[in-house]
């Protein structure tokens, strides 16, 4: 996916994707180039106002989720982003699937913010969003993101569990993790 | 001292450490003369510090030249988190485990999960393994050994006539081959980097200790489990080890369940009456329950557990979060942390001697609760 496409994407799409990480990374593309482009397109599409300057695109592009929905991932859709948005009260876990039903979900969660003594929830299938149910699988990790959203004044309740979402081993991690096991191999091997 | 004075040269010691909830546990051994040795480590899940750590800094044990020997009973959270920290201060120890047949394998497995750190999909148990193989490979090869049926894996001598052995009794070869053909579906089932490695049953490849301290037994049963076949688990043991013999003391495997249970374990490897000790299982399953814990009582008059059950609780957190998983119906509990320590000490020199217990923090003796 060349740049202009993957600009045209976002646009069209929302979605800051995956893919747009990797052809960030594989094209060596800069960063700064291309918040021009999305800039201009979105000047070009009246959307201008949404982002003041190419500093705040770079902003939402790097934390943007972070700091205003204070949560690690996914990356959410342009459109989702709403600066009068924001959750006032937030609890974040880190947490794995240790048993699942068609209905119930059990995970051990770690506190994001207090890491100390862990936590078992039990939640049903349908806090998880529907595009990520596919994830649902003993060991699957997640994220989930707890608080009152403050939409315009407005305060709700908001729950947002999101599935970790990471590219597949590529050769060159998988031959990585073989040189670096058979290397330990052969400092181990001589074991009595 | 939290936990006492440390104990004369002919003092022979053997030290459960729990935390309640599952956190772990590890045991403490001193074989006399400031010979030490530990296994299996666990942490404050608050300060991250390894318990046995702890407990031999409270002794004032020179970890780097007295801890003899460092073993790792299985591939578990609750039985490896911290051992790193030991191997790191104990210098001269040796490291023991079960070494898997295919090491190569095993440690791809083990680089595979310990890649995925960066999300946070490894397991806490691959990460602390790692980092103790880091440690060792660096040491000189005579400092490993491989447990396995009927090995001894650390001798010495009090005096010309005392000596001490530790003897490891499991797991079986049979137990390691089904190992090797487990590494290999786990690393096809579970190479997507963002899914956490689940081993099928650690449990079963667990080192089983048999101590040999002048003329006194004591055997520890780590986390294995009866199985239907003779070819692993306590059955195995119980058909085909050559070397263990009855015993006073015993640690009652895998948290006093009752896949850890069998009737000839006490009437074949243990004397009447021996001392008895377990760490508790506190999370959705309550480990021992009570059937296990009547028959427990019914061979020892002397049954420990390092803390008693503890209802889940939600954490206490701020009131408005707390608000929204009241109002959303959700169910959240906290995992409580409860450390104990059951301490047994015996004379080396005295045959007749029976084991001394000191209880510390939340440990408790079950029979005088249940009378």
């Amino acid at each position: 996916m060349g740049v202009n496409t993957y600009v045209e994407k976002i646009l069209q799409t929302g979605q800051f994707t995956t893919d747009g990480k990797d052809v960030l990374e594989k094209n060596k593309i800069n960063l700064f180039a291309l918040n021009e482009k999305i800039i201009r397109r979105l000047k070009e599409i009246g959307m201008d106002n949404t982002f003041s300057s190419h500093q705040e695109i770079k902003k939402f592009l790097d934390d943007g989720i972070e700091q205003d929905y204070d949560f690690q991932t996914p990356k959410f859709s342009i459109g989702f982003i709403d600066k009068r948005k924001y959750f006032s009260k937030i609890q974040k876990w880190v947490g794995h699937i240790i048993d699942f039903n068609d209905e119930v979900i059990t995970a051990k969660l770690n506190d994001i913010n207090n890491p100390t003594t862990y936590e078992i929830a039990e939640f049903d299938v349908d806090e998880v969003p529907p595009e990520d149910r596919e994830f649902i699988s003993n060991g699957a990790g997640f994220y989930w993101s707890l608080g009152q959203v403050n939409d315009n004044g407005q305060i709700e309740k908001k729950s947002l569990i999101r599935f970790q979402r990471t590219k597949p081993w590529e050769e060159s991690d998988i031959n990585e993790i073989i040189d670096s096991a058979d290397e330990l191999y052969h400092k181990l091997n001589n074991w009595e | 001292m939290i936990f006492g004075l440390p104990p004369q040269k002919n003092i022979a010691e053997i030290t459960l450490i729990g935390t309640g909830g599952g956190y772990g546990e590890s045991v403490v051994i001193h074989l006399g003369s400031n010979n030490w040795i530990v296994i299996d480590s666990c942490i404050d899940p608050v300060s991250k510090e390894s318990l046995p750590l702890i407990y031999l800094n409270s002794l004032g044990v020179n970890l780097k030249e007295d801890v003899k020997l460092v073993i790792c009973t299985h591939w578990h959270n609750d039985h490896i988190l911290g051992l790193s920290q030991i191997v790191e201060k104990c210098e001269s120890c040796v490291f023991c485990m079960a070494r898997p047949n295919d090491l190569r394998k095993f440690l791809q497995l083990v680089e595979l999960d310990y890649r995925k750190i960066n999300i946070e999909a490894s397991n806490s148990s691959t990460i602390e393994f790692k980092k103790c193989m880091d440690i060792i490979k660096q040491r000189n090869p005579n400092l490993r050994k491989n447990a396995e049926v009927d090995k001894t894996l650390l001798s010495l001598s009090y005096s010309d006539t005392i000596t001490s052995e530790v003897i490891s009794l499991s797991p079986s070869d049979f137990t390691m081959n089904e190992f090797d053909m487990e590494i290999s579906t786990l690393i096809t089932e579970y190479g997507p980097s963002s899914k956490k490695i689940i081993a099928k049953d650690p449990n079963s490849k667990s080192v089983v200790i048999f101590l040999k301290i002048g003329s006194h037994r004591a055997i520890l049963g780590a986390d294995l489990e009866v199985k239907e076949t003779d070819k692993e688990g306590w059955i195995h043991i119980l058909d085909h080890s050559q070397l263990v013999e009855k015993s006073t003391l015993f640690k009652i495997p895998h948290h006093g369940s009752s896949n850890g249970y069998h009737k000839r374990i006490w009437t074949e490897l243990l004397h009447a009456n021996p001392i008895s000790k377990l760490t508790p299982w506190n999370r959705k399953t309550k480990l021992p329950n009570a059937e296990m814990i009547q028959k427990y009582t019914s061979h020892s008059d002397s049954l420990f557990m390092t803390s008693p059950h503890m209802n889940d609780k939600p954490k206490n957190r701020d009131r408005k979060i707390e608000k929204i998983i009241k109002k959303m119906n959700l169910k959240i509990k906290e995992v409580k942390y409860a450390r104990g320590v059951i301490q047994n000490r015996i004379n080396i020199e005295d045959e007749n001697d029976n084991w001394h217990t000191s209880l510390y923090e939340n440990s408790f003796h079950v029979n005088s609760q249940i009378a």
